[in-house]
């Protein structure tokens, strides 16, 4: 936007309408009213300070936590910095560290970062991120993720450095506390630095060739399977309140109950108004509490996925009596007792090392191991329990295991299958999802976290 | 709406003397809210001081604070207004005695009746007529907004879009003047988005390092500079941790105080041992953050 130098305030209209339009193509519903406000607010605040214009703006347009990361990324593309739109080099040229050119790898830049961390303060973090974007600058525009170029970035700025660094200052500073908490600390602000840096890169890049879509792409609707490291983070901060919201939701509902007014306790109710029927008592609904057995498919293909799975169900867990939960692979192991004493999303390697589950070659056997779940645990699946299976019903050309689901599905009162795989993949080569599905109460694919949440939903 | 600021930096300074320190982003919101005349919604972890902001506004405007805490159940009756039913039936017996020491009677009578029993006298005002009707200056706190039914929520868009209520045997209610609105929530619901619509929305979160430091030091004057920048460092080490219940501001604040109040000036291992329990309440947090945070268990001290 060239636009920026002139009179901000006669273009504030223009630069509103093309921020909200980029929220609402990355699905933000904003409405026209928001706008309308957004412009009046803005005629209340200085102008000059962009982080004056980024509150209003946010707090105008953007009400939910969960849409954060597009807004920051529209505001960067939209307002980009002042220093670098008008006076291209300024910022470069004027900076201690840009004079050096890479042989020395000046310290400037570095250390500028790492106090803006330390402070927290996010204009001068912004301003330093901004140099040293500049500095160590490549070409944005080949088409990758955001993502991507986060993580060159990162690898060029040298974060163990940052790290050392980091923790060298907070020394200077206060001798001698736990050492422990300065590195638990100094984790959390590189992390910040990670997204921060993301958001700004995410901003500069040029919209089209797919690249927009990906980076608009809320966590929750990313797949599962394909998802990065960085991006696994993310969907891992959204899972725990995600969780959460959806218990109280669905405890909501079960205390609630049913429909239909209770007769016979409004009359005794009503006594004490001199019968008259004041208070109607609704009738109650006695919900049912199925015992739960989650089976969780822990193999190479779809280790990612598994831990959000148990997560979100084990934050459910009080709509059941029971809930037991195993990963298999060939062989399979309880984890129930793990689940319960770790909150926070479990480390499928941690599972891995888990004696008992790997019998055989390391790729997952249905057969076998539903067979074995059956002879060690068969008798807790009952008449009364909901079975839930998570995996992606791949053989990997070894027996298929239909008559054990059918077998499951006999003694179960209800029988699922969760599948990370999108349904146009199902069926394909050795996947054998549909024929599973038939044995099962129903079957959902879940390959990102809302598909997740939704089954989730459905199922309690 | 009245002025209660004038620009971001004077809503931040007059925040500031009530001893409630904002960012600059929360202050630019409280500033808005003021500006515009809409509603704020506050939504965050709990312990952030979400509720204490709305408390801390009406302590630097000098306005008076009228306080709804929502929780399951809450209705009209509660929130709004409701007739003073004893009150009336007393009101109706005493009439009957008179009416039968004296000889008249009649539908003249009921009117009248009727008039006086549905009059301001036999009328509880609840917190939200309370704030529409004030005549000075007046901070609505809606507290827990996500505890209360999607009613309520029904309830609250139509007082806070048009700042007005309908009493049947009173006739329309308008604000006098438009309170300052502050709703807050935890987020265990999500709130409609109609409502959201006519929010300006904030997000709250734990304050960055040097702001909390601040806080404890304003809250606190005998805390050493040293004593709250350890107390905060180890706060946040803890809230990286995932765990159940992370501090709260509120805590940090009653750390750095317990360990002053224990007559220590710095914060070693023994003493974060001794004292964990005023941050962390629950059983497998402290385990956690002992394991974690590799600090000694309390055996070894004593």
């Amino acid at each position: 936007m060239s636009t920026r130098a002139t009179d901000l305030a006669d273009v504030v209209p223009e630069l509103v309408v093309a921020l909200v339009a980029r929220l609402r193509n990355g699905g933000v519903p904003v409405s026209t009213s928001e706008a309308l406000d957004a412009v009046a607010a803005l005629r209340h605040v200085d102008l000059a300070r962009r982080s004056h214009m980024r509150s209003v703006l946010r707090a105008t347009l953007v009400k939910d936590l969960s849409h954060e990361v597009l807004f920051r990324r529209s505001f960067e593309a939209i307002f980009p910095r002042l220093s670098r739109a008008t006076e291209p080099g300024a910022a470069t040229a004027g900076g201690p560290a840009a004079v050096s050119d890479g042989g020395e790898d000046g310290d400037g830049w570095r250390d500028s970062v790492v106090r803006a961390l330390r402070e927290g303060e996010e204009d001068a973090l912004e301003e330093s991120l901004g140099a040293t974007i500049d500095r160590f600058r490549g070409d944005e525009d080949d088409g990758r993720s955001a993502g991507h170029h986060t993580q060159r970035m990162l690898r060029r700025m040298d974060v163990p450095e940052l790290y050392r660094r980091y923790l060298e200052q907070e020394r200077e500073e206060s001798a001698g506390l736990n050492s422990s908490t300065d590195a638990a600390e100094a984790r959390v602000a590189l992390d910040q630095l990670g997204r921060r840096l993301e958001d700004m890169l995410a901003g500069r890049l040029r919209e089209g060739g797919g690249v927009t879509n990906q980076q608009l792409e809320d966590v929750q609707d990313r797949p599962l399977l394909k998802a990065g490291a960085d991006e696994l983070v993310a969907m891992r901060m959204t899972i725990r309140p995600l969780a959460r919201r959806l218990a109280a939701k669905l405890g909501v509902q079960r205390r609630r109950g049913g429909r239909g007014l209770d007769m016979r306790r409004t009359m005794r109710a009503s006594m004490g108004f001199g019968g008259v029927p004041a208070k109607p008592v609704l009738r109650r609904r006695r919900p049912s509490k199925p015992d739960l057995v989650v089976l969780c498919d822990v193999s190479g293909s779809t280790a990612q996925f598994a831990p959000f799975t148990l997560t979100l169900l084990h934050a459910v867990h009080e709509e059941f009596r029971r809930v037991r939960s195993f990963v298999f692979i060939d062989g399979v192991v309880e984890i129930t007792e793990i689940l319960e004493n770790s909150p926070g999303v479990l480390d499928p390697h941690h599972l891995l090392a888990k004696r008992g589950l790997v019998v055989h070659d390391g790729r997952s056997d249905y057969a076998r191991a539903l067979t074995a779940f059956l002879v060690r645990w068969g008798d807790v699946v009952t008449a009364r329990t909901t079975v839930i299976i998570a995996g992606d019903a791949r053989s990997h050309d070894r027996e298929a295991a239909t008559s054990i689901v059918a077998e499951l599905e006999r003694r179960s009162r209800r029988l699922y299958w969760l599948n990370p795989e999108p349904k146009s993949e199902w069926d394909r080569l050795d996947s054998r999802a549909s024929e599973y599905a038939t044995h099962c109460t129903d079957a959902f694919e879940v390959s990102t976290i809302r598909q997740l949440t939704a089954a989730v939903t459905r199922i309690v | 709406m009245v002025e209660l600021f004038t620009s971001v930096e004077q809503a931040k300074e007059a925040l500031a003397t009530t001893g409630y320190l904002v960012d600059e982003e929360l202050a630019t919101v409280v500033f808005l809210g003021a500006a515009l005349g809409k509603p704020l919604l506050l939504e965050g972890p709990a312990g952030t001081g979400k509720t204490e902001l709305a408390k801390a506004v009406a302590a630097a405007t000098g306005a008076r604070l009228v306080r709804l805490q929502c929780y399951e159940g809450l209705d009209e009756a509660r929130a709004l207004y409701e007739w003073n039913y004893r009150k009336q039936l007393l009101r109706i017996q005493t009439a009957h005695v008179d009416l039968g020491a004296g000889d008249h009677g009649g539908s003249g009578a009921w009117d009248e009746m009727h008039d006086d029993i549905f009059s301001e006298e036999f009328l509880l005002e609840r917190p939200l007529l309370a704030a529409l009707r004030s005549t000075e200056p007046v901070i609505l706190l809606i507290d827990e907004t996500d505890k209360a039914d999607v009613e309520v929520e029904g309830l609250l868009l139509e007082i806070l879009s048009d700042f007005q209520v309908t009493v049947p045997e009173l006739g329309t209610i308008t604000a006098t003047q438009r309170p300052y609105v502050v709703l807050t929530s935890n987020a265990t619901r999500e709130l409609s988005e109609a409502l959201k619509r006519r929010c300006l929305h904030a997000h709250v979160s734990y304050p960055e390092p040097a702001r909390e430091r601040a806080i404890v030091r304003s809250r606190l004057p005998q805390v050493s500079e040293e004593l709250a920048e350890q107390v905060v460092k180890a706060v946040r080490a803890m809230r990286a941790l995932d765990l159940r219940k992370p501090p709260s501001v509120a805590e940090t604040i009653d750390w750095a105080g317990a360990v002053v109040a224990l007559g220590h000036e710095r914060l070693s291992d023994a003493i974060v041992a001794r004292t964990l329990g005023v941050v962390l309440k629950n059983e497998q947090d402290k385990a956690k953050a002992r394991e974690q945070l590799r600090l000694p268990e309390l055996v070894s001290d004593g």
